[in-house]
């Protein structure tokens, strides 16, 4: 790839990136606000005719400008070019896995072991959590790229004594291990190196970071682990103009919980299971991106400022008492709102909307019950005129156990 | 990488894809969405031919005239779809399985009902829920994965329980009563009817799952794996007491093994072909796609005795990404909803949408195996040039998978089967093979040596039949 450039073409993307593109996306390419340059992964595509698109449209609602008015073709594939003279990392990684473990690993050649499962590894980050059992090794083989010549650092931490043995132009290098931890200096050229890296479990740790480390330029990441530590990336979910009803793995909240953001920046989330309103925070509502990367495996986050989480939440006494309901579904239609039997044969609706910055709950029964309670987090605000609240108890109006409306804020 | 492929090795590796394909069968790209994560997890296409996607982001996106429209968002990673007979969509979500309705009619569900979520979710990554099947009676179907790496969860090997019938098979009634009926499911990413109802899954090779396999799902059957007994009335004590002798003895064998990575890894949908020869001469077959490999194989059964058994033959490769869903739209087109994420594919985008169509070209291909009482049957769909057809000319092996909590088999006792005799009928499109039978076996031909009368030879030249039981 290096050497269908032109060095002049270089020079103008150079003078263009550095000018431009770096306040988003960070002098070394780093990343930013905007997406890392530099690394194998490539959100919008990786064919430079894509990528010239994406410079001359841009995605104005991500933050991303459309330069194509600015710029010329010429020009912008001169940035193409720069970008691409300047990745780091693997590349065209291939991985194996290995579940039958011979008794005697000293001495063994990974690489010849047969593999149980093989492929390429999408992004190309050495990643030991691709196998799902409890005893494996894997060998990992690809390009290793770099922008700049050494010295570089190569760093690892690795819990629990793993067999790792590692080959760079198929020379072994010798790992210098300090209790699970690796520092130690490598001669490397600018250009394409052969990388061979095996790994044996030999322990319940997995976890593995590696990195390269130049001075001045940013560290580029070898292992998912060590990737997924510095990702900046985020995945946003904000409601714009109406209300977003979403049910994600969030922390902090009962598994079947149901959020809801405004577009006033006033979020909620309700348990259909017990149908009490479990959470309030105002901002940006949802950084989804650890629920919606890999495998998912981690919970979204809640963005801004958390007044109250899961324990305590607004519940619902019906006649004195916890009451067991069944959620029936929620409708979107108007405001959302959620529908609930209880007792065989009674219901009730809550409808959540925002007004200012406070979350506004209108609770329906059919038939009215003989008393409503609700039992309310110590931080929360409550303005209604269907009740009176006595410290973390708000008791309903008699009259109003039918239709009830308060306001919630921080 | 980026740019560095020269246009002559693009054009080779395109006439190289191909050619691994069966003639007559073409895979188009459908354009998904700009900027959307386009995951396709649920799948299913109208009577007017409106494909609706459920991703795995949470939307639900209906294509018609060549325009995605969103029709619902803000579901938990749903892995089923299907359009109900009023226009409703039934979508299995990991917590529930929820019936989306546009009453205003505007092209935007605007009311999300609860049909069931009478399971445990406990927000593992891995507590899949898959669906979902409508059956004559009005029975929704679906089947939900076990967990992975929870501390608090009973674990005997790799995937595991907290109860809350995870590895459980269910019916959801259209009074909308939770029915568990089958358990010992491990990783059962698509279920399929075939044309007379019956209820078949696929499961993922790993623990107790030998290589991945398509089941006939039977009412209260054990299909293998352990944890799921917590919710059959057993206790974590007693699951763990439990020898492989007594599971194995409980347990029901599959319609089919898959075998490993020459056909599969981690199987979807079992799409069963019924469009009246739309889609070329493989009619009442299923049609399964596959996450890791991105390749389609096909099942054809035979019904031995009470049970179905299968003969496994892969049908196409060189797919974008892992395919996880098929549907046949009324045209006859296979549709192919696409991942690639966590869990990677051999194609390399990371979500997609494609499409398999049939231009009436004669493939020369395996049309179907059948066990008979001693032998098989094997049907082409083209003559066979009888000079190419000799019992030299057949390699024929077999071997079985073992039942154990280890992360899948190796073939078991793998050895040349004893062919008495080969005997090609007189329009040469069928072959009679004579040979030693034993139980519990599967049968593998290649027939890579064999020619058609017109000198072509198979693209898929082996046929993998699992013989459970014989023919008495």
């Amino acid at each position: 790839m290096f050497n269908s450039f032109v060095i002049a073409d270089i020079k103008e993307g150079e003078q263009i990136y550095q000018s431009i593109c770096f306040t988003c996306h960070g002098k070394f390419l780093e990343g930013g606000t905007g997406f890392n340059l530099m690394d194998s992964v490539w959100v919008h595509g990786e064919q430079p005719e894509t990528i010239l698109q994406t410079l001359k449209n841009g995605f104005p609602e991500k933050g991303m400008m459309a330069f194509g008015t600015i710029y010329k073709d010429e020009q912008l594939n001169s940035v193409i070019d720069y970008i691409f003279s300047k990745q780091a990392g693997l590349r065209n990684l291939q991985y194996k896995i290995i579940h039958t473990i011979p008794s005697d690993t000293k001495n063994i050649d990974w690489f010849s072991i047969p593999a149980t499962k093989q492929g390429e590894l999408k992004p190309a980050f050495i990643n030991n959590k691709l196998p799902e059992v409890d005893r494996f090794a894997m060998t990992y083989k690809g390009d290793l790229l770099l922008s700049e010549d050494g010295p570089y650092v190569l760093k690892m931490r690795a819990e629990g004594a793993p067999e790792i043995h590692l080959k760079i132009n198929g020379t072994e290098v010798a790992l210098d291990f300090n209790r699970n931890s690796i520092s130690q200096m490598l001669q490397l050229k600018k250009g394409k190196h052969l990388f061979e890296m095996s790994y044996h479990k030999t322990s319940d740790y997995y976890a593995l970071e590696a990195s390269l480390e130049k001075k001045g330029l940013p560290t580029i990441a070898l292992s998912m682990d060590t990737y997924e530590s510095m990702m900046t990336q985020t995945h946003i979910l904000t409601a714009m103009d109406k209300p977003y009803v979403v049910r994600k793995h969030i922390q902090q909240l009962p598994a079947k919980s149901i959020a809801i953001a405004f577009p006033e920046k006033i979020n909620t989330a309700i348990d259909p299971e017990f149908a009490t309103i479990n959470a309030l925070w105002y901002g940006a509502f949802l950084d989804v991106a650890p629920n919606i990367n890999g495998r998912g495996n981690n919970p979204s986050i809640k963005l801004g400022e958390v007044v109250f989480s899961d324990q305590p939440s607004i519940q619902l006494l019906i006649d004195g008492r916890s009451t067991k309901v069944n959620y029936l579904k929620y409708s979107t239609l108007q405001q959302p709102e959620f529908f609930f039997k209880y007792d065989e044969d009674k219901f009730f609706s809550i409808e959540i909307s925002a007004q200012g910055q406070a979350l506004h709950l209108h609770y329906k029964f059919n038939p009215a019950p003989k008393s409503v309670d609700l039992q309310l987090p110590e931080q929360v605000n409550l303005v209604s005129k269907d009740g009176q609240r006595q410290s973390n108890l708000f008791q309903v109006s008699q009259k109003k156990t039918s239709s009830f409306q308060l306001l919630i804020s921080k | 990488m980026k740019g560095s492929i020269s246009v002559v090795v693009y054009i080779l590796y395109l006439s190289l894809l191909t050619y691994a394909n069966p003639k007559g069968y073409h895979i188009t790209t459908i354009e998904t969405p700009k900027d959307t994560l386009f995951h396709v997890t649920g799948l299913d296409i109208s009577k007017d031919s409106t494909v609706y996607c459920a991703t795995r982001y949470g939307d639900v996106w209906t294509y018609t005239d060549n325009t995605w429209t969103l029709f619902a968002r803000g579901l938990h990673e749903p892995c089923g779809l299907l359009i109900d007979s009023d226009g409703s969509v039934v979508v299995a979500q990991k917590p529930e399985l929820t019936r989306l309705v546009d009453h205003n009619k505007d092209g935007y569900a605007d009311e999300y009902i609860l049909m069931s979520s009478a399971w445990e979710f406990h927000n593992n990554y891995h507590e899949f829920n898959f669906g979902v099947l409508k059956d004559k009676l009005g029975n929704y179907i679906g089947t939900l994965n076990l967990a992975h790496n929870d501390p608090e969860a009973l674990k005997l090997s790799t995937m595991v329980s907290r109860g809350g019938y995870r590895g459980w098979a269910y019916k959801v009634t259209p009074q909308g009563e939770y029915i568990p009926f089958a358990k010992g499911l491990r990783s059962p990413a698509g279920i399929g009817f075939n044309d007379v109802e019956d209820i078949f899954y696929t499961d993922n090779q790993g623990d107790y799952v030998g290589t991945s396999m398509l089941c006939q799902i039977k009412q209260d059957a054990f299909y293998g794996h352990p944890v799921s007994l917590l919710d059959a009335g057993y206790n974590r004590e007693q699951i763990k007491q439990m020898s492989l002798e007594t599971l194995d003895q409980m347990r029901t064998l599959p319609v089919a093994w898959i075998p490993h990575q020459e056909i599969a890894n981690s199987p979807g949908n079992p799409e069963w072909n019924n469009t009246k020869g739309k889609f070329g001469p493989f009619e009442g077959q299923f049609f399964v796609g596959d996450q890791t490999n991105s390749n389609i194989f096909r099942i054809a059964l035979q019904k031995v005795g009470d049970n179905y058994q299968g003969v496994v033959i892969n049908f196409m490769e060189g797919f974008q990404c892992g395919n996880i869903r098929l549907k046949f739209s009324p045209a006859g087109e296979l549709y192919v909803g696409q991942t690639g994420r966590g869990w990677m594919s051999k194609g390399p985008a990371l979500f997609g949408l494609q499409k398999v169509t049939w231009d009436g070209a004669q493939p020369f291909e395996i049309q179907d195996v059948k066990l008979t009482k001693d032998g098989f049957d094997i049907s082409f769909t083209q003559a066979l040039d009888p000079k190419t057809v000799s019992n030299d000319n057949l390699i024929a092996t077999q071997w079985w998978y073992a039942y154990h909590e280890k992360y899948g088999s190796p073939k078991v006792d793998e050895h040349p089967s004893t062919i008495t005799s080969i005997q090609l009928d007189q329009h040469h499109k069928r072959l009679h093979i004579k040979m030693n039978l034993t139980e519990k076996q599967v049968y593998c031909f290649n027939f890579s040596k064999f020619r058609s009368q017109t000198g072509e030879f198979l693209v898929n030249s082996k046929s993998y039949y699992t013989a459970v039981n014989l023919i008495q």
